[in-house]
């Protein structure tokens, strides 16, 4: 066997490196189903906000003993929450407000992480830890994943009349706030399986690159979710592998890989647009 | 019958934003369908805050909105207005077709899923046709004409299937036969014993197809048949006495005199 073809196929030969490949893909594929409501509802500091504002909710669930989606969902949606009633009560924008509720969670977080003694666990929430998977994490990411996937189901089509037209929503009898409300609790969910992947400080990625790179690929909202699922479970494939070979961190591969998928994307568009007449 | 007709009942309406003047302040007036009724006013007259009570999107400081007799909260889980918004409030990039925003005026009366049924689909089909859009049904909706764009919203409000329908601006950047293919539609759903309110600055185009008027310009100026409430003395009252004939030659304008000539600024 060649030196090549046997370094290709040496992560394949791992366990580990099978169960990385199929978390990261499944956790990365529901954050690319969520992705386009996320990009079209320009809500991409949202989503920021609350991947970042999960950590102390993660922490102090951690602390009282209860699942850490639980507190993470709490934390997470509670930041822009916050953001609201600072947006209702002072005279802030409600972009700045937003970054002063999320800061301040996640500084809290922060301060939870220097105080409360523990082993390296928090420190895979912060960057992502996809090789080191464990079981119980494994169990939670996917039941999350699920619990979101069934959202999107039954409320997609709500959640896009919301994100496209929210009067119409009114007019024809739904309720565009409560809907929101959701939509933010499925950003939360999601936050919360995309840390398996990639960790805090890059769980926005996993939910805004693959949308956008849906929505130059295609025109319809169905191919678009279609095409950014794809992108998303092909890039934590592609950054998985690479993070074998490159020895380096997991979470930032994925990320790039689906940067680069971007692009590809951009480039592909940008010759479709000069090659045809104008 | 007058209880079985579609209406719209605004009583001593005031809204005011946060930290602001009112918009509106104590409007006040009755319609009853079979009507199409402009509501005419400059910009900031408090036009777009009257549809936006009507349709039960901001509260009132003072009065009320009655739907059909009942709240605008029934109203809307009803499906008892339909709604046609002005083509700049519009996301074009989004990645729906023409078939799937018309489809959105039936999702309020679709079943848990909002899958389409074959009823749906058929109106949807038949609301295109109307419309003159059956053929653009894949397209995305941003490669479309303006007057393509404002019919597609037309078919939307069909599809609804509400006897009330509010346009906003309608005839804003429209060619002259979409024009006229949208108030030949709205002559038939008015036939149909529809309420249509139409808000539009082109003041020219009320005589040939409105029965009726209401001019706000923050207060009510005046709300009735055209002949008691499209007079020159209510439009300079609602304009400001910014209202000029277009075409006139020389001289100081004689706002009336020359009604289809007429233009608001």
């Amino acid at each position: 066997m060649t030196p090549l073809l046997d370094a290709l196929i040496e992560p394949f030969r791992h366990a580990f490196m099978l169960r990385a490949m199929g978390v990261g893909a499944f956790v990365c594929a529901v954050c690319a189903a969520l992705s386009p409501f996320v990009v079209l509802k320009r809500w991409s500091l949202v989503g920021d906000a609350v991947s970042h504002a999960v950590l102390p909710g993660i922490i102090g669930a951690y602390l009282v003993g209860l699942p850490m989606a639980l507190g993470a969902v709490a934390t997470g949606t509670g930041s822009v929450l916050a953001a609201g009633a600072i947006d209702r009560r002072a005279r802030v924008k409600p972009d700045a407000a937003l970054g002063i509720a999320f800061t301040g969670f996640t500084a809290v977080g922060l301060i939870l992480l220097s105080k409360v003694p523990s082993d390296i666990h928090f420190m895979h929430v912060i960057f992502g830890n996809l090789l080191g998977v464990e079981t119980e994490d494994l169990v939670q990411a996917v039941a999350v994943g699920c619990a979101v996937l069934a959202g999107l189901v039954v409320f997609g089509r709500d959640l896009v009349l919301v994100c496209f037209d929210p009067a119409q929503a009114r007019i024809v009898g739904l309720r565009p706030d409560r809907l929101e409300m959701l939509l933010l609790l499925l950003v939360a969910m999601t936050a919360v399986a995309a840390l398996q992947a990639v960790g805090v400080v890059l769980a926005l990625a996993a939910m805004i690159i693959p949308g956008c790179t849906g929505l130059l690929a295609a025109k319809r909202f169905g191919r678009v979710v279609a095409v950014s699922v794809g992108a998303a479970t092909l890039s934590a494939v592609i950054g998985t592998l690479a993070s074998f070979w490159l020895d380096g961190a997991t979470g930032p591969c994925i990320v790039l890989a689906q940067a680069a998928l971007f692009g590809l994307a951009a480039a592909l568009r940008a010759r479709r647009g000069r090659s045809r007449p104008a | 019958m007058a209880s079985d007709s579609p209406s719209i009942r605004v009583d001593g309406v005031t809204v005011a934003y946060r930290g602001s003047a009112p918009a509106i302040e104590g409007v006040t007036f009755a319609l009853h369908g079979p009507t199409i009724c402009a509501l005419l006013g400059m910009n900031g007259s408090g036009k777009s805050t009257l549809f936006k009570a009507v349709m039960g999107f901001v509260r009132p400081q003072a009065g009320r909105v009655a739907i059909d007799g009942r709240d605008v909260a029934w109203a809307q889980r009803a499906n008892a207005i339909a709604y046609v918004p002005q083509t700049e409030e519009v996301d074009w990039t989004f990645p729906v077709s023409v078939r799937d925003v018309v489809t959105m005026g039936r999702q309020g009366r679709m079943g848990f899923l909002r899958i389409p049924s074959a009823t749906d689909r058929r109106i949807v089909a038949d609301s295109l046709a109307r419309v003159g859009m059956a053929g653009f049904a894949e397209r995305q909706i941003g490669e479309l004409s303006g007057g393509q764009k404002k019919r597609v919203f037309l078919a939307r409000a069909l599809a609804q299937e509400a006897r009330i329908v509010l346009l906003d601006e309608p005839f804003t950047g429209v060619d002259l036969r979409t024009e006229a293919a949208i108030t030949d539609i709205l002559r038939s759903l008015r036939d149909a014993g529809g309420l249509i309110l139409v808000s539009t600055h082109n003041l020219a185009s009320v005589p040939d197809f409105c029965d009726e008027a209401i001019l706000v310009n923050r207060r009510l100026v005046a709300a009735g048949p055209l002949a008691t409430a499209f007079t020159p003395a209510h439009l300079d009252r609602a304009f400001g006495g910014t209202v000029r004939i277009a075409t006139g030659s020389a001289g100081p304008a004689e706002p009336g005199a020359a009604l289809p000539a007429l233009a608001a600024s």
